[in-house]
């Protein structure tokens, strides 16, 4: 069967907390092996359309479709599987602080082994929890606990966690907030690198508008493990980024990097002021 | 500014949803208790840490317990020329009322504000939404675990409890009221019925429901950061306790009722 070409699709979705509208009519869609950089400033809902997108709130009104499958009135025990193909990376990172990094990481294995249908050994788990902090860069801290790791080793913990069953969907929600700046060059980093190499579609909300360009404007290059412009060697990669600004509970633009410099709407130039 | 009427009725719809959420708690673990899948190196480390962890203060309160009901009731009993009737006060009112009600106080204030803040604070540091993305469903994770492990360790406990409790009792028997100790212990043993028993061992597996589910409520419905935290933790004892002692009454009627028609 071909693979959705939609991966996430809200249609006019809209959250309250009792008289206060959060979201309204909020309506997109996340196409196959695309990053939609969700911005806004603070309190717009950005992080609440992750947690509405993997089921762990409901809207109260709207549908929202994931990986072909209507999640709006599915029970909580029917969202396991399709949880099991998107990853999340917290803003808080959510790392559980009385589980080490090599349990944090290899929890959604352990558990499918201990409680479900997988069937892993110990040292195959161990293996792959190696291969994803060496991804990240971590292997080192296997053993250490979340306290012992600074915020940005714990948001690269995050991300291994998120990882470990290579999901098709990575839902990011500001992995470079309170991050120095060559912290956060790491983690956007890794980032394009899985986006690259792994095609991966995402969701990443952030308030910092140069994350959005530099998703966009930039691809992995595996000389040397870094980034280089999209446009280079003559040749035009497309990163297939988009950026959803939203605003008072709606969306307020949507389109390209190119797009938003070139629009004369006063928000928008104060946003990118 | 919302009007009185306005605020009296959001304050009825915050109490009666409340209600709601936590009966809706109660039915979620009742419905999953069974289910796979099952954590049972969860539950047993909830054990011992609820049941062997409360052990000494519930040893220590119980001793002093029953050393001063035998305090206040010996003198009673020599004036009256029985005071061999003070091994069976002492021990009925242990078995029956103070030993599974003092007990399930002290596990409250212990286990309940332990469930709070630990739920809690994994609540507010995104651990449960983490919990639930990864796919485990923290209802059969962490409130069965907790509740399971409650249930089963309070009535232990007030086995216990009510034993070291005649124990205190049989020491300050000896050597301050100056009963004879075979007596007294022949007494408090003799004076436990079926029915004496039923009734102190009912109601430790409702107050292990109430510590355990009221904990686990308060520290799952926390707002507002680390404050909040606080804030839950010191609700869950109150409400916990008051609900333990509010719902004796009701277990004492309906056990004395299902006592006198069985003729236990």
């Amino acid at each position: 069967m071909a693979e959705p070409t939609e991966v996430i699709r809200f249609d006019r979705v809209r959250l309250a907390f009792g008289s206060h509208v959060v979201l309204r009519e909020v309506s997109f869609t996340l196409h196959h092996g695309e990053t939609l950089v969700l911005l806004g400033v603070t309190g717009t809902g950005k992080t609440l359309l992750l947690k509405l997108a993997l089921g762990l709130l409901r809207p109260d009104d709207g549908r929202i479709r994931v990986l072909g499958a209507d999640i709006t009135g599915l029970e909580e025990e029917a969202l396991f599987p399709l949880r099991e193909k998107l990853g999340i990376v917290f803003q808080e990172m959510a790392l559980f602080d009385s589980l080490n990094v090599y349990e944090n990481v290899a929890y959604r294995l352990i558990e499918e082994t201990v409680h479900g249908d997988l069937e892993l050994s110990d040292e195959e788990i161990e293996r792959r929890v190696r291969d994803v902090l060496r991804f990240v860069g971590l292997e080192e801290a296997i053993w250490k606990m979340p306290d012992e790791l600074s915020g940005g080793m714990k948001r690269r913990v995050g991300l291994a966690r998120a990882l470990i069953t290579e999901p098709p969907v990575l839902l990011y929600d500001s992995p470079t907030a309170g991050l120095d700046p060559v912290t956060s060059q790491t983690i956007l980093t890794l980032i394009i690198k899985l986006r690259d190499t792994r095609q991966a579609s995402a969701l990443y909300v952030t308030q910092r508008l140069q994350d959005a360009f530099i998703l966009a404007n930039n691809v992995f290059d595996e000389s040397n493990g870094g980034l280089k412009p999209g446009k280079s060697d003559g040749v035009a990669h497309d990163t297939r980024t988009r950026l959803l600004l939203l605003r008072d509970g709606g969306i307020h633009f949507e389109g390209t990097p190119e797009e938003i410099l070139a629009a004369r709407d006063p928000y928008l130039q104060r946003f990118l002021a | 500014m919302a009007s009185p009427v306005s605020a009296l009725n959001d304050l009825l719809k915050e109490k009666v949803a409340a209600v709601q959420d936590f009966t809706l708690l109660g039915w979620q673990a009742a419905r999953k208790v069974f289910g796979k899948p099952r954590y049972l190196a969860d539950t047993l480390d909830q054990m011992d840490i609820i049941g062997v962890g409360s052990l000494p203060i519930v040893v220590l309160a119980s001793f002093f317990i029953g050393a001063v009901l035998v305090l206040q009731t010996a003198d009673q009993f020599i004036r009256f020329g029985s005071p061999g009737l003070t091994g069976d006060v002492v021990s009925l009112a242990l078995v029956r009322e103070i030993g599974p009600v003092i007990i399930a106080l002290l596990v409250a204030g212990r286990v309940s504000s332990g469930i709070a803040s630990e739920l809690g604070s994994m609540l507010v540091s995104e651990q449960i939404d983490a919990m639930r993305a990864l796919g485990t469903d923290p209802v059969k994770k962490l409130v069965i675990p907790r509740l399971v492990a409650t249930i089963v360790m309070l009535p232990l406990l007030t086995v216990v409890g009510d034993f070291v409790g005649l124990v205190g009792g049989l020491v300050v028997s000896k050597f301050v009221a100056r009963i004879n100790p075979v007596q007294f212990w022949t007494r408090a043993y003799n004076a436990i019925e079926f029915g004496d028993a039923f009734q102190g061992l009912t109601k430790p597996f409702v107050f292990g429901l109430i510590v355990a589910l009221v904990g686990c409520y308060y520290g799952l419905t926390t707002r507002g950061g680390t404050q909040g935290v606080g804030r839950s933790t010191t609700q869950a004892v109150v409400v916990a306790s008051v609900l333990i002692l509010v719902s004796n009454l009701f277990i004492t009627k309906t056990v004395l009722w299902i006592n006198t028609l069985m003729g236990w």
